[in-house]
């Protein structure tokens, strides 16, 4: 069953076209990684989705639900982890996440600490977000997107700044959400992450994907993403 | 409902802290005028001075009668007075000047009252300057006056103007709540935050100002050509109501302008600017004279000076209360929808 389904999405601000004509969907249990260069419009699919902003045409469903006409229903069904990290400076990190927990009905204070647990943040969850360093609130930024037990889960950058111990964990957790049934789609920069996390990659080039399919284990993700980005950048 | 109550919630967890130091440190600085009351006021304390003026013992009834006489002695020249200048076709200040002396002394010969058991509006201003049971809530009203404008001003940039800022927007968008009920349920938390403020204000003041006694002097408010004692603490209570109003006005405008620039400091700014602004086409259009005492266009003043409107011009509380509440609702409500109608579009 298909968790997220875009058909023809356009998205286009003033006079630049971040998404153009974008068709996608992503089943139960799949991982997929969302490759493009900066400015392709990777953030720009995933803020749609989560109902951050709006497509200018097109449709698109979150568990069978169209984002525009019940983002509220759909909204459940999502955690996102959207660009940097923004909680509360003045708040601890688990009153941060209670804060945002009471605006998501099901959420108990033990799914908190669990997902405080996967990030591995326990003995700082009690402290300022503002005491925290760059890769913690990270951290926290996962645990938050994790913590409701989402059916589709928007990663941008999840890795960035984080420390190694750290990231090995968020990597066994997004696998196991995928196993309980959730739908991940996880963009990055660092392809070698992509590789290990996600069997199928999509790839943006200017709003446009240019490439969505499985990767195979021996496949050169780098020389495919040059080959199809470089060659759109120059063609353009 | 559900949905804004979850906001109300929300909102209260993340706040409840920086609210509490507020109110904490507005307990301090009432106490602190209490004290300086009880410490200073014995040299410079209204009542002294009060009691200086008018001795505690009691008129004679001669006395009384010799004033009534001269007040009837007096509204008889003021009535003729009027009577020429409505002859001669005398400008309004003039004729409305007249209106109010015959209304004065009408009121107090047909009250039976002399002038010196009752405090003018003036006379409030000047109790500021000393202690008085009755004069204390007004005190601490006057003081906290424009610091509550500015608690508000933050209150309402922290409603979205911080939470652009921060990101922290992010997190209540992409949660499970209707964009309207995000913008009603901030709306409702405000104003309870500023009701419970004013509370707390006014009762600690009131609790205070019955240590020192409250009395029962009236205040003497005039309406246009009306003039009338109102107890003093009914004065007070009007201008908490209308201090409430000014707070959730200047709040909505913060509020709404967060939503428009974004940007905190833009949404302190502007409203300042768009209030020098109509500071600036009040005087060009209406003149300064609709300030005159005896010629106030109330209606124009409410409008160019909202917020002044409200605080200082309690002297036509009775002839223009309801505009002002109605006025500053209705343009609370406009700024509610224009806040709603672009939250709805907007891409975070």
């Amino acid at each position: 069953m298909a968790i997220l389904e875009m058909k023809h999405v356009w998205k286009a601000y003033d006079t630049k076209v971040a998404l153009e004509d974008v068709s996608f969907s992503l089943e139960a249990g799949e991982i997929c990684g969302l490759l493009g260069m900066n400015g392709a419009g990777k953030s720009t699919l995933m803020k749609i989705v989560a109902s951050l902003s709006r497509p200018t045409t097109g449709t698109i469903a979150v568990g069978g639900i169209d984002v525009t006409r019940d983002y509220v229903a759909t909204n459940a069904m999502i955690g996102a982890m959207i660009e940097a990290p923004s909680f509360h400076p003045e708040l601890t990190g688990d009153q941060n996440l209670m804060a945002s927990a009471i605006l998501r009905p099901g959420v108990t204070k033990a799914q908190i600490f669990a997902a405080v647990e996967t990030v591995g943040l326990n003995d700082m969850a009690g402290i300022a977000v503002k005491k925290y360093s760059l890769g913690m609130k990270q951290r926290l930024h996962f645990a938050h997107a994790v913590m409701a037990k989402p059916k589709l889960l928007l990663l941008d950058e999840p890795l960035s700044g984080i420390d190694p111990v750290a990231a090995k964990r968020m990597r066994n957790a997004i696998h196991a959400l995928a196993a309980e049934g959730a739908a991940i789609l996880v963009s990055s920069h660092v392809l070698r992450e992509i590789e290990h996390l996600c069997p199928r990659v999509c790839i943006l080039d200017r709003g446009r994907i240019v490439f969505d399919g499985p990767i195979a284990a021996d496949t050169d993700l780098e020389a495919l993403f040059l080959s199809l980005v470089e060659e759109g950048g120059q063609a353009q | 409902m559900k949905e804004i109550l979850r906001i109300v919630y929300h909102e209260s967890f993340q706040w409840t802290r920086n609210v509490v130091r507020m109110l904490l440190l507005g307990t301090v600085v009432i106490l602190t005028l209490a004290v300086a009351g009880v410490r200073f006021g014995s040299e410079y304390s209204y009542l002294l001075k009060a009691e200086a003026q008018y001795p505690e013992t009691e008129m004679s009834v001669a006395q009384r009668n010799s004033l009534l006489a001269e007040y009837a002695h007096e509204l008889v020249y003021s009535q003729e007075y009027l009577r020429q200048a409505e002859f001669v076709n005398a400008p309004s200040a003039v004729l409305a000047k007249y209106r109010e002396e015959c209304a004065r002394y009408a009121f107090f010969l047909e009250t039976g009252t002399v002038e010196s058991d009752y405090l003018d509006a003036g006379t409030l201003t000047q109790l500021t300057y000393g202690y008085h049971g009755s004069a204390f809530p007004f005190i601490v009203l006057d003081t906290f006056f424009y610091p509550l404008l500015f608690f508000a001003l933050m209150l309402g940039v922290s409603a979205f103007g911080m939470e652009y800022r921060s990101g922290t927007i992010k997190n209540v968008v992409t949660a499970p709540v209707r964009r309207r009920n995000i913008i009603y349920g901030k709306a409702l938390f405000l104003a309870m935050v500023m009701t419970m403020s004013l509370f707390v204000l006014m009762v600690l003041s009131l609790g205070i100002g019955a240590l020192f006694g409250f009395g029962d002097a009236e205040v003497l408010v005039f309406s246009g050509t009306i003039c009338r004692g109102v107890p003093v603490l009914v004065l007070f209570f009007v201008r908490i109501v209308l201090a409430w109003v000014a707070m959730l006005f200047v709040a909505a405008v913060a509020a709404v302008f967060g939503i428009v620039l974004r940007s905190p400091i833009a949404a302190i700014i502007a409203p300042v600017g768009v209030y020098l602004l109509s500071i600036g086409v009040f005087n060009v259009v209406v003149g300064f004279r609709q300030y005159t005492y005896y010629e106030p266009n109330l209606a124009a003043i409410a409008m160019f000076y909202p917020i002044v409107g409200l605080q200082y011009h309690m002297e036509a509380w009775s002839g223009i209360f309801w505009f002002l509440i109605g006025y500053h609702g209705l343009l609370i409500a406009i700024g509610l929808l224009a806040a709603i109608t672009l939250f709805k579009r907007q891409n975070i």
